[in-house]
C-alpha cells in the first residue's frame, strides 16, 4: 500500500537503511540499483541548502567536512516543511552536540547562530524602523518609562568567542591575530531595509537591547546597560540604534503620559 | 506604493494569462537582468516554495519583475502524491503567494515528497495503481479548493518503477486530470528521460495525452550518465535541451497546438544569453506551426 511504500522510501533514503531498498526491490521495485539516485538527490540538494545558509562555516571547515556535517544533520533532522529557506534552524544546536567538530572548533555553534540570524533576518517580515522623528513629540522626562520594541529582523547573539571577527572569513586565520585570541563578542543582526547588517555591539549596548527585547522600559534597560558596562551611554546608544534601524516604529506610549 | 497582502488592499496585479509563447524559469542569479524587464521573453516561471517567506528582498524583487512579465508559479513541495494528505499550512502560504502575485498558471507534480511529516527534497515516484490515483485525485481536489483555482500537474521523470503498477504513466496522469478537473503540464524532457530509463516509446506517451487538457509544456536539459555502472538519464535541468527533446517538442506542438513553453534550468545556471537562446529555439518551434485556420479567417 502507498503509505508503506512511502515510509520505506524514507527509511531507504534519509534513514539509509539498505535493507529497506532490498525489501522494496523484493516487493516489486524495478531498477532498484537506481534507488541511490534519489538518496543522492536528497542529500546533495539539502547540503546545498545548508551551504547557502552557512557559507562561513562551510568555508572554515572545508567542503568535505561540511558535507559530513550536513549529511548527519539531514539524517537526524530532515526538513519538516518544503520552503527550504527555513531549513537549518537546528544546525547550531546540532553542531554543539557533535563532539568531533566542537572539540576542534569550539566556536562553530555560535558562528552558526550568527549565520542563521542573518538568514532569518533576510527572510523576516518587512517593517518600518523607528526614526528619531517618531520620538520628537516626547518630553525628555518621559523617556525612562518608554518601552521600545526591536525591529522584527533583529537578532542578538552573545558568544564567548570572536564570532563577529570570524563571520565572513573564507579560511581559518593562521595564526590568529592578537585581537582575536579570546574574549567574548556580542553581535547584533538586523535588516531595516533590504540589506542585512551584522554589527559588533558593546557589552552595554547588548545588555540594553536584550532588556528592551524582554519588555523593559528604557530606564530599566539603561540600568542593565550600565550594569554590563560602566561606560554605557544611553543617549549615544539610542542615537546609534535609531540611525541604524534597530527599533520597530510601533511604539507603546502607554505609561509615558504622552499621546504619541 | 507599499504592497500589502491580505489586508483588503486592491489587487496590484491583474491575472494576465501566460501566452502560448516561450518563457524561462527565473532564478536569483538572473534577478538583476530581469528587474527592468529587459530580456525579451514572453513570460517567466518561478518555484513557488522559494517565495513563501514573510518578507525580504526576494519577494520585493519578484514584485518588481512581475510588473514586466506574466507569471507562472510552479510548485515543487506540495507533495500531491502523499498518502497522508496535504499540509494545510503550506496550502495557506501558497494561497497568499497566489493572491499577491496573481500568476496566470499554477502547477505541481505527479509525485510525492512528504511522508511522516518529513520533506524529502525530491520529486519521488508513485506506483501507478488505483489506490495512488485515488489519493492523487483527492489531494488535487483539496489543493484546488484551497487555492481557489485550477492547477496543472506535471508528468514526472523517474528512475525506478513498481511491479504493482497497473496503469501506464500517461493514462495515470490523464485520468488524474479528468477526475479532478485539473490540467496537464506536459514535460517533454521528462517523457524522454522516463521513456529511456524504463524502456517505453516516448511517442506512445505523447499520443495518449489529451491535448485539450494541456496548459503548458516544459523543456529542459538532462544528463546522459551512468549509475552503478549502468547507463541512465538523469533529469538535472543542468544543460541545453538535447536534440531528442527538441524533436519531442515539435511532435507535441504539432499534435496539440501552440501552448506556453518553458525552458527550465536549475543546476549550474548559464549566462542569461544561453538561457534566452534556448527559449528562442522554443519560440522558433512555436512559430513553425502553421497558423490556425480561424486566425486566417479573421485577417481575411
Amino acid at each position: 500500500m502507498l503509505p508503506d511504500l512511502q515510509a520505506a522510501f524514507r527509511a531507504g533514503t534519509i534513514g539509509r537503511d539498505g535493507d529497506t531498498v532490498a525489501a522494496l526491490s523484493a516487493a516489486g521495485m524495478q531498477n532498484g540499483h537506481r534507488f541511490g539516485i534519489y538518496r543522492n538527490n536528497i542529500f546533495k540538494s539539502l547540503t546545498g541548502v545548508l551551504e547557502a545558509a552557512f557559507p562561513t562555516i562551510r568555508n572554515l571547515v572545508g567542503g568535505e567536512n561540511f558535507a559530513v556535517l550536513a549529511h548527519r544533520f539531514v539524517a537526524a533532522h530532515p526538513p519538516r516543511q518544503p520552503q527550504l529557506y527555513a531549513y537549518g534552524g537546528g544546525f547550531a544546536e546540532f553542531l554543539a552536540g557533535f563532539a568531533p567538530a566542537v572539540e576542534e572548533l569550539p566556536f562553530l555553534p555560535d558562528l552558526a547562530r550568527v549565520e542563521w540570524a542573518v538568514n532569518e533576518a533576510y527572510f523576516e517580515a518587512d517593517a518600518e524602523p523607528l526614526a528619531a522623528g517618531h520620538l520628537a513629540g516626547l518630553a525628555p522626562e518621559s523617556y525612562a518609562a518608554l518601552r521600545l520594541g526591536l525591529h522584527p529582523t533583529v537578532r542578538l547573539i552573545g558568544s564567548d568567542w570572536p564570532v563577529w571577527d570570524l563571520w565572513g572569513l573564507e579560511a581559518l586565520p593562521d595564526p590568529w591575530p592578537p585581537g582575536m585570541q579570546g574574549g567574548t563578542q556580542c553581535v547584533l543582526v538586523r535588516r531595516p531595509e533590504s540589506k542585512v547588517d551584522v554589527v559588533l555591539a558593546t557589552r552595554g549596548d547588548f545588555a540594553f537591547l536584550g532588556a528592551v527585547e524582554g519588555g523593559a522600559t528604557l530606564g530599566e534597560a539603561a540600568a542593565a546597560g550600565v550594569a554590563a558596562d560602566p561606560e554605557f551611554d544611553l543617549s549615544a546608544c539610542l542615537a546609534g540604534h535609531l540611525a541604524g534601524g534597530t527599533f520597530h516604529s510601533r511604539i507603546d506610549f502607554h505609561g509615558t503620559g504622552d499621546a504619541g | 506604493m507599499a504592497f500589502q497582502c491580505g489586508d483588503g488592499v486592491a489587487d496590484a496585479f491583474a491575472r494576465d494569462p501566460v501566452p502560448a509563447a516561450a518563457g524561462v524559469g527565473l532564478r536569483h542569479t538572473h534577478y538583476d537582468d530581469f528587474l527592468d524587464g529587459g530580456p525579451a521573453v514572453a513570460w517567466i516561471e518561478v518555484h513557488s516554495e522559494n517565495y513563501l517567506c514573510p518578507g525580504g528582498p526576494r519577494l520585493a524583487t519578484l514584485e518588481a519583475i512581475r510588473h514586466h512579465y506574466p507569471l507562472s508559479c510552479h510548485g515543487v513541495g506540495l507533495s500531491l502524491g502523499s498518502a497522508e494528505g496535504l499540509d494545510a499550512g503550506h496550502l495557506a502560504r501558497l494561497r497568499s503567494l497566489i493572491d499577491r502575485f496573481e500568476p496566470g498558471l499554477v502547477s505541481e507534480h505527479v509525485s510525492w515528497s512528504t511522508t511522516g511529516g518529513d520533506y524529502l527534497n525530491d520529486l519521488l515516484p508513485l506506483p501507478y495503481t488505483e489506490e495512488a490515483l485515488g489519493i492523487l485525485v483527492r489531494n488535487i481536489a483539496q489543493a484546488q479548493d484551497a487555492l481557489g483555482r485550477t492547477i496543472l500537474i506535471e508528468n514526472p521523470s523517474s528512475y525506478v518503477t513498481f511491479a504493482e503498477s497497473t496503469i501506464p504513466e500517461w493514462e495515470f496522469c490523464a485520468e488524474a486530470a479528468r477526475r479532478s478537473g485539473c490540467g496537464l503540464l506536459l514535460d517533454v524532457n521528462n517523457i524522454h528521460v522516463s521513456a529511456h530509463n524504463h524502456g517505453y516509446d516516448a511517442h506512445e506517451f505523447l499520443n495518449a495525452i489529451p491535448g485539450d487538457l494541456v496548459g503548458e509544456i516544459h523543456i529542459a536539459g538532462h544528463a546522459d550518465t551512468e549509475w552503478d555502472g549502468r547507463p541512465v538519464l538523469i533529469d538535472d535541468h543542468g544543460s541545453t535541451v538535447k536534440d531528442a527533446v527538441w524533436n519531442l517538442l515539435d511532435a507535441a506542438l504539432a499534435r496539440i497546438g501552440p501552448k506556453p513553453v518553458l525552458m527550465e534550468w536549475d543546476l549550474d545556471l548559464p549566462p542569461l544569453d544561453t538561457l534566452l537562446g534556448e527559449a528562442a529555439k522554443a519560440q522558433a518551434a512555436l512559430d513553425r506551426l502553421a497558423p490556425e485556420p480561424g486566425l486566417l479567417d479573421d485577417v481575411a
